[in-house]
Formats: C-alpha cells, structure tokens, sequence
C-alpha cells in the first residue's frame, strides 16, 4: 500500500515537531510541513495528501482562510481536514467545521488523540 | 424379553453422574483460565497504556528541550520558551519577566493573555515571584487556588525562575491556564523543571552569543557572574 501523506500547516514550530512526532508513530506515513497557511495552501495545491492538519491562527494566512479555499478546490473537496483550536470557546471550532473541516484538536494536544483522530480520518485500523 | 439388571442402570447412573461432575469441573477450571486470561489482559493493556503515556511525555519533553536549543537568538529563545507555555503547559495568560542586573529587579517583558501596563517591577525575594527566583526553585500554587489576571495584588498559579548557577535571569509566571485543561498534570510539573534548568541556560548562551557582536555591560553582568 502507498504511504499516505500528511500535511501539517502550523506556524508553531514546536507544535509542528509535536505532531510529527505523534504521526510518526504510525507506519507507513510520509509528513510534509508548511508554517503558514499561504505556505500550506502552495503545499496542498501542488501535491496529494491524504490529510490536512491545520491550525487557525497563523500568519500571512489563517487556518479558517485555508480551510474555504481547500473546499472551494474541486479536487480538494473531499481532503479530510482537521483544525488545532488553541480556544477552548467554540467559535473557531465550530466556524472551521461550518467551513468544511472534519475535526478538531485543541491545544495543549495529545499525541494519543491526534493518532486516533489521523487513524480515523484516513481510514486505518485501529 | 431379557430383563434389564437394575445394577447395570446404577453403574450407568453413576458414570453420567461421574461425567457430569467432571464436565463441571472442566467448565469451572475453563471459566478460571479465562478470568486470569482478561486479568492478565487488562494488565497489559494498563500497561500498554502507561507505556504510551511516557512516550507522549518524553516527546513533549524533547520538543520542548529542542526548541529551547534550537536557536542563539535571544528572542526566539524568548519566542520558544512563550511557545513550550503555550502549547504543551497550556497557559492562557502569562507574563515572562526578565532579571535587570543594574537595578536587580524583576521587569515585565512579555505577557500573553494580558497586558503589561500597571504590572510592577519586583525585587529579588518580592512577592510570590520574587520569592520563587530568589529561592532558585518552581513555586506552584496550593490546589484549588483561583486563577486570574496578572495585577499588582494577584498571585500567580506557578512561578518558573529562570536561573543558572543561583545568577537570576528571569521568571515565567503564569496565572491562567486554558479553560479545556483540567488542572496541572505530572507532564506539566516536569514541564515545569525542564523550563527552569533549560530555558535559562537556553536564554544564557543565547545572550553570550549577542555578547560576542556587541551588548551593553549592564546585560553582560549576569554572564559576568556566571562564567567568573
């Protein structure tokens, strides 16, 4: 089986390194990293992945940005998307999945959380 | 037609009583063995379990050690420290002081979630900030203390001092934490030290690699101290 691709759009460095790290767990992933959402959608739209990570607030382009202009792609349409709240107030979190976004993580993450969510999006066994 | 011996009904009685007691004993023995077998199974998914909780800690923990040594900037070894406060403690309002060794205080120099107007400098052994740098060592607020805004009167929940070798260079301290976190965790506490051993360190190269280009003295004091 292809590995799957997962692209992670955070401008935190360190919140990058830790989801990789927590991807990285699973077996047969390739993980691509982009620090802002202008970067991310450059990323997206010139490569496949099979799942998107994306924060809401970056610069230069935020997360909510990102998300419209991946479903308003045809081809991106069906990219399962999930969003990294840092609120815990809804707003954000709701308005990403108004936007077409499939989950959420919030802030501070758990690396058990963020391979259940990916193992789920991307269709894996448990 | 022969007559049946009633002894031959009582040895057969007897066998199915025989067989039957042994099937009992059989299925009650099966029934044991399965019992130990789920224990012994939830023993090892609680272990399994465990396992991956230090795992996710000791990820957290090189993450977060990484990217404070990461960089010789003096701002982004700042940016780093605010990030690790941020994202992996998850703080929602924090205020990061930094030590000046001309007048020995504690000056605000960053606040998260707040604003640094009105917010007063400390001396050393000042306040619960003051205290925590000048003992060298994490303060962490009895459980159940509120939480709140940074304010000349308010007490923060923890106080990080940021010191190398008894020199203070700075303070974390946070007062709120995100409405979704719970309360602190263990991670958060080895969080906590980490910050302390590391952070200033972090802070201390960074400054003695400006020191090279050019500072003014009063920064290369605490350098002075430490390295003398």
């Amino acid at each position: 089986m292809a590995d799957q691709r997962i692209l992670i759009v955070e401008d935190s460095p360190t919140m990058r390194q830790l989801l990789v790290f927590a991807l990285k767990r699973m077996k047969g992933v390739q993980i691509v990293e982009a620090q802002d959402g202008m970067d991310g959608l450059r990323k997206v739209t010139s490569d496949h992945f099979d799942l998107v990570f994306v924060d809401i607030n970056m610069p230069v382009m935020d997360g909510l940005k990102l998300i419209s202009l991946i479903r308003s792609d045809s081809n991106l349409a069906e990219m399962p998307i999930c969003v990294i709240t840092t609120e815990g107030a809804n707003d954000d979190r709701e308005r990403a999945i108004a936007l077409g976004a499939n989950e959420y993580l919030t802030k501070p993450i758990q690396a058990n959380k963020v391979l259940s969510i990916a193992r789920d999006l991307l269709k894996l066994p448990v | 037609m022969a007559r049946s011996d009633p002894r031959d009904s009582c040895d057969q009685d007897a066998a199915l009583i025989d067989l039957f007691a042994r099937g009992s004993e059989l299925a009650r023995h099966l029934i044991e063995r399965l019992r130990s077998a789920e224990a012994s199974n939830a023993r090892w998914a609680e272990r399994h379990a465990e396992t991956e909780r230090c795992h996710d800690d000791l990820a957290n923990l090189f993450v977060a050690s990484d990217q404070l040594h990461a960089t010789r900037d003096p701002d982004e070894v700042v940016a780093a420290i605010c990030e690790i406060v941020i994202n992996l403690v998850g703080a929602e309002i924090f205020v990061l002081h930094t030590f000046d060794p001309e007048s020995e205080r504690l000056i605000p120099l960053i606040g998260e979630g707040c604003s640094l107007g009105g917010l007063p400098e400390l001396a050393l052994g000042e306040g619960t900030i003051g205290q925590a740098v000048a003992r060298g060592r994490v303060w962490i607020a009895p459980s159940g203390s509120a939480e709140g805004t940074p304010a000349a009167a308010a007490d923060p929940i923890v106080v990080v001092p940021l010191c190398v070798r008894g020199v203070p260079l700075g303070a974390i301290a946070i007062y709120k934490l995100l409405d979704q976190k719970p309360g602190l965790s263990e991670l958060d506490h080895q969080l906590f030290d980490l910050l302390a051993q590391h952070a200033s360190k972090a802070l201390l190269v960074a400054r003695l690699e400006e020191a090279k280009e050019s500072v003014p003295a009063r920064r290369l004091q605490p350098i002075d101290r430490i390295t003398n």
